[in-house]
């Protein structure tokens, strides 16, 4: 795992080192860049004047340090621009993940036990159809219609405008309001996130619904169903207890490419929306090639990938007592 | 002899790739209280679709006919909900692969009283005593141990007897056991039929045992039934069946049965061609083309169960065997 | 097992899938949507091709009242420059569906060629590829777009490239798994021992297994590039005003966030196209493997 988070960072590092671009050019702006002196402070700043594997060595040891370096654009430490923007994406997964999944894997379930008939298909057109929508044209148009016809939702932002945010505990929003008691701040907090996590829930939701369909049936027809039918429970407990409990290891599964995919993207709707996240951070980085926000921000994503995957993993094994290391 | 379960003229279709099949052609036997019933045949034979149709465990798109009254009231013309609350309670089956048959995920206790308190209504710790009596009685060993063990940490042989015990928490007067010891060592076989033996003697259990292996089958079974291509070719007591075969098909059954004799004088004697299936059967007696007494008359007409007497019926109505 | 051979929905495929020959399974007639989604693509792809023939108008040029709604005149409105929006919509076919596909067609052959060294070869070269394809996909599928795009600078073909990096890795796995599946089988052993003659038998019999995923993968990624393409180009990426390419002209819509048919249109060509191969992509997969749940990377 170390080995892929180091191979990460030289992706990450040497992409953006093959730019034909000038970062100086870029972060400074057209006019201060016909400055040499400026150019040269900026280039001595960041190291840019040092030969490039002699940057990155020193990049991996501030790394180890936990000095991601400072943006180029913001002028502050990477690490605190991370710890910014990171909790409202999350905030924004969870929410987007817990509707998600929730629903899909309803939806999965039902379309497996009504297999071959018309609920099925039905449910098999609409996941699909949830694919192929792009997140970013189905944002508009929640927008569109939810807050510009109706009236509904709120423009964008976490927060409307005349709120102050909760006191910072986790960053979240919505829990840290919780927290504090502030009841008003939740709900407008609340209020906000629904219309992205909707959205990037919608996304997903198409193939949750598709994969535990699959996951269901592959379980279905098994002996120990039938068995558990013989017994005399009823088909309720069948279902829980049996079907989607043996499901359920696929079902983790679908859960981190869940995860993974709404952090995909929460990069396209967070623009939209206005919403402050490591998404819009990464594009803004991105376009303005900010070498140690990109490299930042990467490995933070893929950090967490691979977060999600130990997790996976483990709950692989609270599930299933035969992977169990005992 | 009351008896316990009344099966008439019971038939099952599947669904086939252009019609329907028969797969059950009218089947009928009795089987009475504490008695062990064999059911035998060769597989396609009909033998376990036959108990799932009583259970109603069957695929979706079957359809069944007939009769089949258990303790009074006629299985089959239960409605779902009557039916569901009958298994598992008064009546039980036990499948062949333990490897499959168990859930692989949940605990033994867990598998053993679910249905117990969902029946009977008990409380978590009278049916986790009432699972270990049930451990005790199937012989596992350190029943306390293995209430919270999982299934793949028993043998192929233990995990058999668990989903008996499974089988019989709620005190059912009929066990369904579909060829229990198939997928199972020759040497932990003996201690399965044994198991049900005792069963019986001890509780008054009746069973209906299907399995293929007529050998098996002759140690424990009371009365046995035969069954070729969905239809009873032949039933009556064990002994009198086995001895004295009076179907041709059940007598090719015997004779091609390993036995420790052997030997060139009297060697294994396969029934020639190979079994019908109820997609193809053959007009009239299913079993002619193979017989070695067929007649013209037997292409013709479906031979019916006959009364031959002594309790023993036959579907030859040529009797080859038959004493003068 | 004393169950007989019909077609009880517990049905379970006779052998492993990749053992099936492809052309047995369920008839193609039996999924409507595989009908639709053909139809779709075909017609979408009519549009590309005939575009400069049936678009009203030229998509550059700036003719008509700006920011007009839907009218006999503009079937789709017109955008703040005055140009129609139908026009762009139909010359937006021509961007996406042959640079998707073109897209596709290269991850394909990169992915094949060295999921079949990985495969084949083993050792070294197996280690080393499939640390690579780990490599990529320990990142969302958009921001490495987004650094490769970055660094190489906005565009079509820079957004292309960067997406064909991103999606090679999917075919390298899964040609991968079947070389090493159909490579250790007893099948191949077997006619091995019969005789080197039969290599024949085994192209014949062992390659269709291979077309069967690939060209299911193949379909529903094009799904997926019409998606990542559009998706690049919206954030200003991948195509660069004044081209029609969708994801743009969604983006351009933003800012006129009223004047809906800006935004609305360009976006349902997108889900249209992507809906068809997904509708195709899918009624493949289920008659090449029913009970496969795939390896999406998306």
């Amino acid at each position: 795992m170390a080995l892929l988070l180091l191979g990460v960072t030289v992706i990450a590092w040497g992409l953006t080192s093959l730019v034909p671009g000038d970062p100086a050019a870029v972060n400074l702006g057209e006019e201060r860049s016909q400055d040499p002196e400026l150019v040269q402070a900026f280039r001595v700043k960041y190291g840019l004047d040092k030969p490039l594997p002699v940057q990155y060595v020193t990049y991996l040891g501030n790394l180890l340090h936990g000095d991601f370096g400072d943006s180029q654009s913001s002028g502050r430490p990477v690490l605190d621009d991370l710890q910014q923007f990171a909790p409202a994406t999350a905030e924004l997964a969870f929410v987007a993940c817990l509707l998600g999944f929730t629903i899909g894997v309803s939806l999965g379930l039902w379309a497996a036990v009504r297999r071959d008939r018309p609920t099925d298909h039905v449910l098999r057109v609409f996941s699909l159809g949830g694919l192929s929508v792009p997140s970013f044209w189905l944002a508009l148009i929640v927008l569109y219609v939810f807050f510009f016809k109706f009236g509904i939702a709120p423009g964008g932002g976490r927060l409307s405008p005349v709120t102050t945010p909760p006191p910072h505990t986790t960053g979240l929003y919505t829990v840290d309001a919780l927290i504090a008691g502030q009841w008003a701040t939740f709900w407008d907090a609340l209020h906000h996130i629904m219309l992205p996590a909707l959205v990037l829930a919608g996304a997903v939701i198409g193939y949750v619904t598709r994969y535990t369909r699959s996951a269901v049936l592959e379980v279905i027809s098994e002996d120990y169903v039938r068995a558990a039918r013989a017994k005399g429970l009823p088909e309720r407990t069948v279902l829980t207890r049996y079907i989607l409990r043996a499901a359920a290891p696929s079902l983790i599964t679908v859960l981190g490419l869940a995860f993974a995919s709404i952090l995909t993207g929460a990069v396209l709707v967070e623009a939209i929306y206005g919403f402050t996240g490591i998404g819009m951070y990464g594009f803004k980085a991105s376009v303005s090639l900010d070498l140690p926000a990109i490299a930042g921000v990467s490995l933070f994503i893929a950090a967490v990938y691979i977060v999600i995957n130990f997790i996976v993993d483990v709950l692989y094994g609270v599930i299933d007592p035969r992977i169990r290391i005992t | 002899m009351t008896a316990l379960l009344e099966v008439d003229g019971l038939r099952v279709l599947l669904p086939g790739r252009t019609a329907p099949i028969t797969v059950v052609d009218g089947v009928s036997f009795e089987v009475g209280e504490g008695e062990i019933f064999g059911v035998a045949g060769e597989s396609g034979s009909g033998k376990t679709i036959s108990s799932l149709a009583l259970l109603r465990l069957l695929p979706r798109g079957a359809t069944v006919e007939g009769r089949a009254v258990f303790a009074g009231v006629d299985l089959l013309a239960l409605d779902d909900r009557a039916l569901r609350k009958k298994r598992g309670l008064e009546l039980s089956m036990v499948f062949q692969d333990p490897m499959t048959s168990l859930h692989p995920m949940l605990s033994v206790e867990r598998q053993l009283t679910d249905h117990v308190r969902y029946h009977l209504g008990l409380s978590r710790k009278l049916a986790r005593s009432r699972a270990i009596e049930l451990l005790e009685q199937v012989r596992i060993p350190d029943p306390e141990t293995a209430l919270s063990a999982y299934p793949h940490q028993f043998s192929g042989g233990m995990r058999q007897r668990i989903a008996i015990a499974i089988a019989l928490a709620c005190r059912p007067s009929l066990l369904i056991a579909d060829e229990p010891t198939t997928a199972l060592d020759v040497t932990v076989q003996a201690g399965i039929i044994s198991l049900l033996a005792e069963l019986r003697r001890d509780y008054g259990l009746a069973v209906i045992l299907i399995t293929h292996d007529l050998g098996v089958m002759s140690t424990i079974a009371d009365r046995l039934t035969v069954f070729y291509a969905g239809r009873v070719v032949e039933s009556g007591p064990m002994q009198a069946v086995i001895q004295d075969s009076r179907h041709p098909y059940t007598r090719g059954l015997l004779e091609a049965l390993p036995h420790p004799e052997a030997t060139e004088r009297r060697p294994l004697v396969p029934i020639s061609g190979a079994a019908a299936t109820p997609q193809d059967r053959p007009p009239g007696c299913a079993f002619h083309p193979r017989c070695g007494f067929n007649r013209d008359s037997c292409s013709s007409a479906v031979p019916v169960l006959a009364d031959i007497g002594d309790d023993r019926h036959s579907a030859c109505p040529v009797d080859p065997f038959a004493r003068a | 097992m004393s169950a007989p051979d019909v077609a009880v929905d517990t049905q379970q495929s006779a052998g492993p899938a990749w053992k099936r020959p492809w052309l047995r399974a369920s008839p193609v007639w039996r999924q409507p949507l595989a009908v639709i989604g053909l139809v779709v693509i075909l017609a979408w792809i009519a549009v590309a091709i005939l575009a400069p023939l049936i678009a009203p108008e030229d998509p550059l040029a700036q003719k008509l009242t700006p920011l007009q709604s839907p009218s006999a005149d503009a079937l789709f409105g017109t955008d703040e420059l005055g140009r129609d929006v139908l026009s762009r919509v139909m010359y937006g076919a021509r961007i996406s569906l042959p640079l998707a596909m073109l897209l596709v067609a290269l991850s394909l052959v990169i992915g094949t060629t060295l999921g079949v060294i990985a495969g084949y070869f083993r050792g070294w070269a197996d280690g080393s590829i499939m640390r690579l394809t780990d490599l990529v996909f320990a990142f969302p599928a958009i921001i490495l777009a987004l650094v490769v795009t970055a660094a190489l600078g906005p565009g079509l073909r820079n957004a292309v490239l960067a997406l064909v990096l991103v999606s090679w890795p999917a075919y390298a796995r899964v040609v991968r798994g079947l070389v090493l599946t159909i490579g250790d089988s007893e099948y191949v052993a077997a006619s091995r021992l019969l005789g080197a003659s039969s290599r024949r038998a085994i192209v014949r019999d062992v390659l269709p297994n291979f077309v069967g995923p690939i060209i299911v993968l193949a379909m529903l990624d094009v799904g997926g590039a019409v998606l990542l393409l559009s998706g690049l180009s919206f954030l200003g990426l991948g195509a660069q005003p004044p081209a029609p390419e969708w994801g743009q002209m969604v983006s351009q819509g933003t800012d006129y966030f009223q004047f809906w048919w800006m935004s609305t249109f360009p976006g349902l060509a997108i889900f249209t196209v992507v809906l068809a191969f997904n509708f195709v992509g899918d009624s493949l997969r289920d008659i090449f493997d029913p009970q496969a749940m795939g390896s999406d990377r998306r």
